[in-house]
């Protein structure tokens, strides 16, 4: 309970940074921010990384990952790591990351329709909240950036921090709408039957309805991207029971 | 998610690749012979020059493999379309290949510069292409299904064993993870004996049951309409038909089954063995033009169809399999969690394995599904997957899907005979297009109709119509191409080409 109390504290002197800033450029956009808050739940997050090891997680694909200093870093890839068992849906998910590098790629996944055997259902059936500041030097556009849904949404703010400063997703999953904050700033909303572009290469996702509940994980990209993961939580929306799915 | 490698070993990603070839002639090692005047092609050599025939759709998605083999051991050095749009791209992605408008001419001038024939072009003229490839003695990748007709399947099965080339059909779903871990767990028994399979797809997502347009525009100008129309009959352009609405036009296109029967019929066509089916039955969606007045549509196929195939296994069982299309589903599984919710692209129903079709195998202990290709399988019911202790026996194709594409490379350096690929159309493609062309087969007969006059007690002489090829089995000899208690059916086997295409024959 003690980390529990410790994170908060962090997200909202995150929060309240940012506010400021906000209240700047639009008071709108800080409204709905305060209401969408992280203090405003009743509910506790429930931490899904132990902070010691990998309990709960499975690894599926190439490379891996590990824990070292309550941290999880990332090793080769691509490969993706699936907490295993358990679907997810009206909830709000924590994410808190970090790049090596200014800039390294990853994601996260949420939405993934069946229990991974290997990282390519995923990436084709599931939505990935990208991690990746720089999309343009892979010749990759907008939609290609840090806290998209990969390939699908356009960035409604940028708010990215560079590596290897944290970052905090906060990725809702309302029903069939998805909500991604980043860094308090809300990045990506997306209700499933908005428009997308098309699909350009076929290591992209295949449009079409992704499932209330599913399962998630991260990914490990490559051996040149390496990213850490310091928290990874989930809380209960508000105004929906909690429904969990256990096979 | 970028710069994704599907393959350890490729160090190209798809999106490099592009601009490498765009750019750099740096993307081909060593100059490809055709560019030495005066020399001829040399084979053995530890590159594969391939000559791809159709640029776009799916033509675009094989050349692109091609590109990116991982042993960078393929050069595609001609490209061949009828259509501008089509080629331009292509032609800015590899500038350095010849561009041909007609085939035939490429096959005639350039045939000592290229080893390999790749073709994605509407399936009427699969047959013609492919078959010509073969008697130039080239390795072939011919796009599914192999052909349009029954017959052309069969030619091009015996040209494969007769002129000694490595051939693979585009259905690449045979070379995936997904195959090889059913085979597992089906030898494993953990179906127990396999009893009935259904394969249903969203297919066609094009327009059908329709009357062919009476409105012909001018052909766009950037479309060579002779050479796109090929075997098939004289015709008018109609508006859209390329580039992808052929595919719903008995005269060009094969439909739903055409297009995704491979895919979907594939994985219970190779792990169970089933060779050519022995009946075929079933029935398709009938459309009104009027109050009672069925409409008379029979050059565009239905808007859904329900077809059973009966094969008799190698241990003299029979098995039913059956295809479904057009939005009609088997009964969703009990098995699934009653509480997920429907209609997700994966996960739950119908799109079970995949969002464009499935395949249900219902065993006597146990049901496993999975998308077209053999994607995604899971055991039915879902908790079964937790427990699964099946020891991974087969080797998979490197690259998974992709290496579909890749090991047809290596096996045509290798030769003839030295090296396995997935769908060879000795034993498997060539059968399997038959059978899904069966299915065809069975919805052309379907749409057969007379004309009869029929006594009305009030209103006197009715004109009236009779459907006699509806509703009955056709039983089929594979051996000889016959349905057998149906003649009328038989007119489906083999088109007449149009003039000056002459016939296909070995």
């Amino acid at each position: 309970m003690g980390e529990s109390t410790k994170v908060t504290m962090n997200v909202k002197s995150t929060h309240f940074i940012i506010v400021i800033v906000l209240c700047l450029a639009s008071v709108a956009q800080a409204f709905s921010l305060t209401r969408h808050g992280p203090g405003d739940s009743t509910k506790t997050w429930r931490q899904l990384f132990n902070g010691k090891d990998l309990s709960g997680w499975s690894h599926v694909g190439d490379g891996n990952m590990t824990v070292e200093n309550g941290i999880i870093q990332t090793h080769g890839g691509m490969g993706l790591l699936c907490w295993a068992g358990e679907k997810f849906g009206n909830c709000t998910i924590k994410v808190v990351y970090r790049m090596e590098k200014e800039n390294s790629n990853a994601g996260f996944f949420i939405r993934i329709p069946i229990e991974p055997m290997e990282p390519w259902m995923p990436v084709f059936y599931a939505y990935e909240v990208q991690i990746d500041n720089h999309p343009e030097t892979s010749d990759e556009d907008e939609y290609h950036s840090t806290g998209m849904l990969y390939a699908f949404t356009k960035p409604l703010a940028i708010a990215w921090k560079p590596g290897p400063e944290w970052n905090t997703f906060e990725i809702t999953l309302d029903g069939d709408r998805t909500i991604v904050m980043l860094n308090g700033v809300k990045v990506t909303d997306f209700k499933e039957g908005d428009p997308v572009p098309p699909r350009k290469f076929d290591f992209e996702p295949y449009p079409g309805k992704r499932p209330e509940y599913g399962y998630i994980g991260m990914q490990n990209h490559g051996e040149h991207d390496v990213v850490f993961f310091k928290e990874i939580a989930v809380r209960p929306l508000d105004k929906k029971p909690e429904k969990v799915f256990r096979e | 998610m970028k710069r994704k490698k599907k393959n350890n070993s490729s160090q190209l990603s798809r999106r490099k690749f592009i601009k490498l070839a765009s750019t750099s002639a740096a993307a081909f090692s060593i100059i490809p012979s055709f560019a030495i005047s005066g020399l001829g092609h040399v084979t053995p050599s530890d590159k594969l020059y391939i000559a791809a025939i159709g640029c776009g759709g799916e033509g675009e998605n094989d050349i692109q493999h091609y590109a990116t083999a991982p042993k960078k051991n393929a050069v595609v050095s001609f490209l061949c379309d009828v259509d501008d749009r089509m080629a331009a791209p292509r032609l800015k992605e590899f500038p350095k290949a010849k561009f041909y408008y007609d085939w035939r001419e490429l096959f005639e001038k350039e045939s000592k510069n290229f080893d390999a024939v790749s073709v994605a072009i509407p399936d009427h003229n699969h047959a013609v292409v492919g078959l010509g490839a073969m008697q130039l003695n080239k390795h072939l990748y011919l796009q599914k299904p192999l052909s349009h007709d029954i017959y052309e399947a069969r030619i091009l099965t015996e040209a494969a064993k007769k002129y000694k080339v490595v051939t693979q059909m585009g259905d690449q779903g045979a070379s995936c993870d997904g195959m090889f871990t059913l085979k597992e767990w089906i030898e494993a028994g953990l179906l127990g004996e396999i009893t009935q399979v259904y394969c249903w797809t969203d297919r066609p997502v094009w327009p059908q049951g329709i009357a062919w347009s009476d409105k012909h525009p001018i052909v766009p100008k950037e479309l060579k309409w002779d050479l796109w129309l090929g075997t098939a009959e004289s015709t008018e352009y109609i508006d859209n038909l390329v580039p992808f609405n052929w595919r719903g036009w008995w005269r060009f296109g094969t439909g739903a089954l055409g297009d995704m029967g491979c895919h979907i019929m594939g994985p219970p066509f190779k792990l169970l063995d089933l060779g050519y089916p022995t009946e075929v039955s079933g029935s398709a969606s009938t459309v009104y033009d009027g109050i009672f007045s069925e409409a008379d549509f029979p050059q565009s196929g239905p808007v859904s169809s329900s077809i059973r195939f009966k094969f008799t296994l190698k241990n003299g069982k029979d098995l039913d399999l059956y295809w479904l299309d057009g939005g009609i589903t088997p009964e969703r599984p009990k098995e699934l969690d009653p509480d997920s919710n429907m209609n997700s692209i994966l996960g739950d129903w119908p799109n079970v394995g995949d969002f464009e079709g499935s395949t249900l195998f219902v065993g006597t202990k146990g049901k496993a599904a999975c998308g077209w290709g053999g994607r995604n399988p899971i055991l039915l019911p879902l908790a079964l997957n937790k427990e699964i202790n099946v020891p991974k026996k087969y080797t998979r194709v490197p690259g998974d899907m992709d290496g579909h594409w890749w090991q047809w490379i290596d096996a045509c350096i290798a030769g003839y005979g030295k090296a396995e690929v997935s769908s060879p159309f000795e034993g498997y493609a060539g059968p399997l297009t038959e059978t899904v062309l069966m299915g065809n087969l069975l919805l052309r007969t379907f749409s057969i109709r007379e004309k009869i006059m029929r006594k009305d007690p009030v209103y006197g002489d009715q004109v009236g119509f009779n459907y006699p090829g509806r509703y009955i089995s056709h039983t089929w000899d594979a051996i000889n191409m016959k349905v057998t208690n149906f003649p009328l059916a038989n007119q489906f086997i083999k088109r007449t080409y149009r003039q000056g295409w002459g016939e296909l024959k070995l």
